[in-house]
């Protein structure tokens, strides 16, 4: 049953590399992501699992290179909800999903919530709260695409949101690691970064015996894989490593 | 006053005319006169047909009518009316008086004075009249009856501290004592507040039998003038620690009506809530939901009070017991979602801090995989949701979430059905796309089940986000009761975020109880919470599907813990009082001292099927730490059930635990408290109760006295037949009555005479 179930996301990314093409082409090509593409509107709340984009800094009202919150937008997302489709019961949207701030009001219906490059991640004092409201209701922040320059920016922003937060190295017997898949090694395999990819994560209370609030992928770009994961640039394998980290993180965000 | 003019005019009493029979004493030489003279006065009559006359006709009529009246008057002498009655012989019948001994009789009712008071000045010492009445015509035998009848030498002995009365006991007890001896009777002196819960009827059913007459003297007022009550707490018998319970308290009063009074509830002496409330009018009882919660484990004693009122005649009754045994265990509850969504998340996170709760999960992420939840084993739904009735029964309550029926074998439907229905658990179905018609549970013996009727399924409904709302049950529930009181409550839920569902249900079925309901998009309404009773068990529906807005919307304080308290709540509700496999339970919760305390125990097998061959031991634990180990026998009649009974020698709480088993392999074993003290039941709807005393009379064929009318008594009892009697022969020609009837009618006709100028 678990072999089968490791299989799935391998028939997952044939089948998004057997559209790659034409979704190259939509995308304007594979060089395609320094282009400005205009942001789509946000999916009406109807229950369903919608992938949540926070982004941060001025609205321009477009997605591109140069704005890092919007970093693999929207093919990232499409593709990683298209896989959770597959694979799990989880029923999201797979075409429409949602950038909000964390300031909306809007988030607070989606507590999964997805951030993106917080290198130069910066936040009003109003964001700050609401994040923390967040955090402390039962949110579940999934943060990624990031590396040792950025660190000092995105502690400094974190400790303006819970001043008192403790960073954790996790370890694989962290149960968010076997949540769905069971992840064998955290020596996952990097798009362009140097290993190794380092998991972090803060704990509720800091009490690592309780829920994570916020799961850091730190040095390391999961989400690239996710974006490219149909053009067939890197291997399977390597995606489905990055798929499974993906999946197990909403899983556990939706169960603890 | 009546009563004397009557007998004066009559000569004897009502009473005697009641019992007697009436007969004519006519002899043959009266008759032939009376014979002769009629005749006479015929012939008389005959002679003046022929006179005519110039008075009117009307003088006439008037002038003959008085003089037949005068006439007819003295014919009835004539007669020799005569009343035949059956008069005890003096001092060869006994006579049983009964005198209440309970404390309800030291009430000062009475013009100030106790109601003890009339025995002690009519039946006790050389002056007492009644007594003395009593005693020239019969051997008096006294009883004294509180929660036992008993002989008593003379009424001084009473001390009037019973707390309990028992009329049918003391009838019975009197009628047995005295039987065999010519009886005229039993006298019973009582404010007639009986408080044991046996029905009277078999007793006065056998005393008519007999041919025993009672003769009820009530005493007392029937209603107070100034009185405040608690008349009853209706609490649960257990409950988890830290469980928050609204109990019903009745309130009732005289002289204070409309007033607002403090209502506060101790828990073992300390005040854990108080609460105004007002105060029904009038004759009116009322009930008021008293919120509390149970925090301290154990056998406790909680007290409902109100406070002392000015000029209150009866003190003791503002204040009632309950003894509640608070568990300090986690009870199991089992959640089973069928999709990986946030209502599960925050279902649990709601309830993972309550030390009392162990809501075991089971998340479906994906076909046939599984991800498990405070889990008490790596074992346990290993694989998936139970698939037998012992596996799913060692849950006190079931949660599906959003799941399809199809994913359920007909015998797991089946199960869950059962789950309620025969084990007695507790099933709450979550909305969600795959639940109710939308996961096609109509038709399903779970949709049986279910309090509300599912429909057509429509996968695109959607209602869009409304409002939930308590309904008038939901206000005063303790679920949905989300603030210190109704009010306080309703404006909470007003102020709560929206929510929306993916399940249309409008329709709750019959007997069930909408406790939160809302308006949709369409608006049309939406069920949001409802249960029914079903079986041994109990089945909720909450029919939407984001529960979790009550804690995540951004405009709820972190501060605000209301989703958790009601999830808290609810689960609490889910589990409480669902049976175990071996249950005791007692009669009452309090016994009198010498009073037997009657244990009852069901005893079922891992599948709740009644078990008759188990060996069933009782560990009695006395207030002091005495034990003692008592078999509990299977009664034959009825599966499963098995009863003991054994007498208390001490006051206080004894301690009861019962195990089971059964081939030498362990069923269960259960544990329960019950106090025994002397009760205050006395105090309670301690007005005299006339109806029952006057319904104990006439059943029997005696009569209902009052201390006013009391000096009557002895002549009744002595005219009522019983006993040995003789046959008494009353002349009735010299009623003073009849003269003055004759005088009167003679008297009339003169005066009409002078006043027509017919003299």
């Amino acid at each position: 049953m678990r072999r089968a179930a490791a299989a799935v996301p391998v028939i997952g990314v044939l089948i998004l590399a057997g559209v790659a093409a034409a979704v190259a082409q939509r995308r304007g090509g594979f060089g395609g992501r320094n282009r400005r593409e205009a942001i789509r509107p946000n999916a009406p709340y109807d229950g369903r699992f919608t992938f949540v984009r926070v982004r941060y800094g001025q609205d321009y009202g477009f997605v591109s290179q140069g704005l890092p919150w919007s970093h693999d937008y929207p093919a990232g997302e499409q593709h990683f909800m298209k896989i959770l489709n597959e694979l799990s019961y989880l029923h999201p949207h797979t075409d429409e999903t949602n950038i909000l701030t964390f300031d909306d009001p809007e988030i607070f219906k989606y507590p999964v919530a997805y951030l993106c490059e917080p290198g130069g991640w910066v936040m009003t004092e109003q964001e700050a709260v609401s994040l923390r409201t967040y955090l402390q209701k039962g949110g579940f922040v999934i943060v990624d695409d990031f590396r040792y320059q950025h660190w000092g920016n995105f502690e400094t922003q974190v400790l303006r949101v819970l001043p008192e937060a403790r960073f954790y190295d996790l370890e694989l017997s962290s149960p968010i690691f076997h949540a769905f898949f069971e992840i064998k090694t955290l020596d996952v395999p990097q798009y362009y970064d140097p290993p190794p990819a380092i998991f972090r994560a803060i704990y509720e209370d800091n009490d690592p015996t309780k829920r994570i609030m916020m799961m850091i992928n730190y040095n390391t770009d999961i989400s690239e894989y996710w974006e490219w994961s149909d053009t067939g640039l890197k291997p399977i394998d390597e995606s489905n490593e990055a798929y499974k980290l993906g999946v197990n993180y909403i899983i556990y965000g939706m169960t603890h | 006053m009546l009563d004397k003019l009557f007998r004066f005019l009559f000569k004897y009493p009502p009473l005697m005319f009641q019992q007697g029979d009436f007969s004519w004493g006519l002899s043959r030489p009266v008759l032939l006169v009376v014979a002769a003279g009629t005749a006479t006065a015929v012939l008389a009559l005959l002679t003046y047909r022929g006179v005519s006359a110039t008075d009117r006709a009307r003088d006439r009529v008037v002038l003959v009518g008085l003089r037949l009246a005068a006439l007819a008057v003295l014919l009835f002498c004539l007669f020799r009316p005569t009343l035949i009655l059956k008069a005890a012989v003096p001092q060869q019948n006994f006579l049983g008086v009964l005198l209440d001994d309970s404390r309800s009789m030291s009430i000062a009712d009475s013009d100030g004075q106790p109601r003890s008071a009339f025995i002690q000045q009519q039946l006790d010492g050389p002056n007492a009249r009644l007594l003395a009445a009593l005693s020239q015509r019969f051997v008096v035998r006294f009883f004294s009856f509180a929660s036992s009848s008993n002989r008593v030498a003379a009424a001084g002995n009473l001390k009037f501290g019973g707390t309990a009365t028992r009329l049918g006991q003391a009838l019975d007890r009197a009628r047995d004592e005295l039987a065999g001896l010519p009886l005229a009777g039993l006298v019973m002196v009582s404010d007639g507040a009986d408080t044991s819960d046996a029905a009277i009827d078999e007793t006065l059913a056998s005393l008519k039998a007999r041919s025993i007459p009672v003769f009820t003297v009530g005493v007392g007022q029937e209603r107070f003038a100034h009185d405040v009550q608690v008349t009853r707490v209706e609490t649960p018998r257990s409950v988890l620690k830290g469980t928050a319970l609204v109990v019903d308290v009745v309130l009732s009063q005289t002289g204070y009506g409309g007033q607002t009074v403090p209502l506060s509830v101790e828990d073992d002496g300390r005040i854990v809530s108080t609460q105004q409330v007002t105060l029904p009018p009038e004759g009116e009882s009322a009930t008021v939901k008293v919120r509390f919660t149970a925090a301290e484990p154990g056998a406790r004693l909680f007290k409902f009070k109100i406070p002392t009122q000015a000029g209150e005649q009866v003190t003791q009754n503002n204040a009632r017991d309950a003894l509640i045994q608070v568990n300090d265990r986690a009870e199991k509850a089992l959640y089973y979602e069928g999709e990986p969504r946030f209502e599960y998340k925050f279902v649990r996170r709601a309830v993972e801090d309550d030390k009392n709760l162990q809501v075991v999960s089971l998340a479906r992420t994906a076909e046939n995989k599984y991800y498990r939840q405070a889990v008490t084993n790596p074992d346990e739904l290993i694989a998936g949701f139970p698939k037998t009735r012992e596996e799913l029964f060692q849950y006190r309550a079931l949660i599906l979430g959003s799941v399809e029926a199809a994913s359920f074998t007909p015998e797991q439907l089946r199960m869950i059905a059962d789950f309620v229905n025969k084990r007695g658990g507790g099933l709450l179905m979550l909305g969600g796309r795959r639940s109710f018609a939308e996961g096609g549970w109509g038709g399903t013996p779970v949709g049986e089940v279910l309090p509300v009727v599912i429909e057509n399924a429509n996968a695109k409904y959607f209602s869009e986000f409304f409002q939930a709302r308590p309904t008038r049950a939901g206000s005063t529930f303790p679920v949905t009761q989300v603030a210190g009181d109704e009010k306080a409550s309703s404006a909470k839920w007003n102020d709560m975020p929206p929510v929306s569902s993916v399940n249309s249900v409008r329709q709750a079925k019959p007997g069930a109880t909408v406790l939160l309901t809302g308006v949709d998009n369409r608006r049309q309404d939406q069920i949001v919470l409802a249960y029914q009773r079903y079986g041994r068990g109990k089945a909720l529906a909450m029919p939407i599907q984001d529960s979790f807005m009550w804690r995540m919307d951004a405009k709820v304080p972190v501060a605000d813990t209301t989703h958790a308290m009601f999830w808290r709540r609810l689960i609490r509700w889910l589990v409480d009082g669902v049976p175990e496999q071996v249950n005791v339970s007692t009669t009452a919760d309090r016994v009198e001292p010498g009073e037997p305390i009657k244990l009852s125990v069901e005893v079922l097998d891992s599948a709740y099927v009644e078990v008759n061959d188990s060996r069933v031991l009782a560990k009695i634990t006395s207030p002091s730490g005495r034990t003692a180990e008592l078999p509990v026998e299977w009664t034959v009649t009825r599966d499963g059930e098995y009863r003991a009974s054994f007498v208390p020698d001490e006051s206080g709480i004894y301690d009861i635990r019962v195990s089971a088993d059964r081939a030498q392999k362990p069923l269960g074993a259960a544990a329960m408290h019950v106090r025994v003290s002397a009760g205050d039941a006395e105090y309670f709807d301690a007005g005299m109760r006339a109806p029952l005393l006057r319904r104990i009379a006439e059943d029997t064929g005696g009569r209902f006295f009052t201390p006013a009318n009391a000096t009557a008594l002895p002549e009744a009892i002595s005219y009522s037949g019983r006993g040995v009697t003789v046959v008494e022969e009353r002349e009735l020609w010299d009623m003073p009555a009849l003269f003055l009837a004759l005088v009167g009618f003679i008297a009339a006709e003169w005066g009409y005479r002078r006043m027509k100028g017919l003299a």
